[in-house]
């Protein structure tokens, strides 16, 4: 069996890290927050909107998971995305409906799941952004200003400047290679 | 799930607008689930659709925008100064340091043009500046121009013409012009 320290814990793949969960338990649980939090959390922004109820999905997940590692129930080291996939939709279902039936968990776990919550987003360099934006073609950057201000589908900047939803997504997929090339200085 | 191919802002910007079909959506969020480096991506893309916001609010970008748009940020309670002249006319206009934004609501027949520009004259009309094929609907008659704002405050007393020009098979003619005479804010 390979013998896990806390730094190779860093460069391991997901698997590898549920795996090193028999030898070093707290440090491999640590790790697997870390890394589940912010993806947990994007999950939560992008179906409830909201960054508290964002947050507050990521520490019910962050639970249900370190829950059912340490009771095995996770048997498949490969499968520990789809677990906490499936987690998430059931989450995000209980708290639609209003239930909150989390309250032993949250006593049990809560401090491993709070301790690991995710950095808050951080908007990038706006002066480098606004120059970027600058960069654009006319109709890029409105696009990518409406699209972008409350997540509005290509469909719906189409019907507001009178283009077809495929010209906008064209629109849409020039400007942001652009944007992307233009806030990573070409670095990626 | 390794990452052997990661995913491009193009396909996570579907995904975060909600624009993939039931059967993509599932494989896209299996793999962010899985995968740091893409989960990493779509944060930064939200976070420059969230820096994206901030200059928007601010007024700090220069962006044709739609009357819908606009009516959206002023149900946001941001306070927009707006200027609508006619064709061929003139108006006194400033910029208070209550405004968020400034916004110039220029009306023209744009019916017969499948490219318009958008150019800023000197007071005496020479062309400084020009934005070229600006996104417009047809059928409206209106074009909503945002103006930088923090720009617009350090301006003293200067006047600006801005023009649309249609471009089409009998080349460039000039649709509509308008001019701004611009003191500053007397607060």
């Amino acid at each position: 069996m390979v013998e896990f320290f806390f730094v190779e814990l860093m460069a391991a793949n997901d698997a590898d890290v549920v795996r090193a969960l028999s030898e070093i338990p707290s440090e491999a649980e640590a790790e697997l927050c870390r890394r589940m939090a912010p993806r947990v959390r994007l999950y939560g922004l992008r179906h409830l909107r909201d960054e508290q109820a964002a947050a507050d999905l990521t520490q019910q997940v962050l639970i249900i998971m370190l829950e059912a590692l340490r009771e095995g129930r996770v048997e498949d080291a490969e499968k520990l995305a789809s677990f906490v996939l499936g987690t998430c939709r059931m989450v995000i279902l209980d708290m639609r409906r209003g239930a909150s039936r989390r309250a032993k968990l949250l006593q049990q776990y809560a401090r491993e799941a709070a301790m690991t919550m995710p950095r808050p987003l951080i908007p990038p360099d706006l002066g480098r952004l606004a120059e970027c934006l600058t960069q654009l073609a006319e109709r890029e950057r409105s696009i990518v200003v409406m699209a972008f201000y409350d997540e509005r589908s290509s469909e719906e900047v189409a019907g507001s400047f009178g283009l077809s939803t495929a010209n906008v997504r064209q629109i849409r997929h020039r400007a942001l290679t652009k944007l992307r090339g233009c806030m990573t200085g070409g670095r990626e | 799930m390794s990452c052997l191919r990661t995913l491009n802002w193009d396909l996570l910007a579907e995904y975060w607008s909600g624009e993939l079909d039931e059967h993509r959506e599932p494989f896209i969020e299996e793999h962010l689930m899985g995968c740091g480096l893409c989960s990493a991506s779509l944060e930064s893309l939200v976070e420059t659709a969230e820096g994206i916001r901030t200059l928007a609010r601010r007024g700090d970008l220069r962006v044709v925008l739609t009357r819908e748009f606009l009516a959206r940020l002023e149900k946001e309670g941001l306070s927009i100064r707006q200027y609508s002249p006619k064709a061929g006319s003139s108006v006194e206009c400033t910029i208070t340091p209550q405004d968020d934004m400034l916004m110039a609501r220029l009306a023209a027949d744009l019916s017969a043009y499948t490219r318009v520009d958008t150019v800023f004259c000197d007071a005496s009309g020479v062309e400084r500046g020009r934005a070229a094929d600006i996104p417009f609907r047809a059928a409206k008659t209106e074009v909503v121009l945002n103006e930088p704002a923090s720009a617009a405050r350090k301006f003293g007393h200067d006047v600006m013409i801005i023009k649309l020009v249609g471009v089409g098979a009998q080349g460039e003619q000039v649709v509509g012009e308008y001019r701004f005479n611009h003191s500053p804010s007397p607060a």
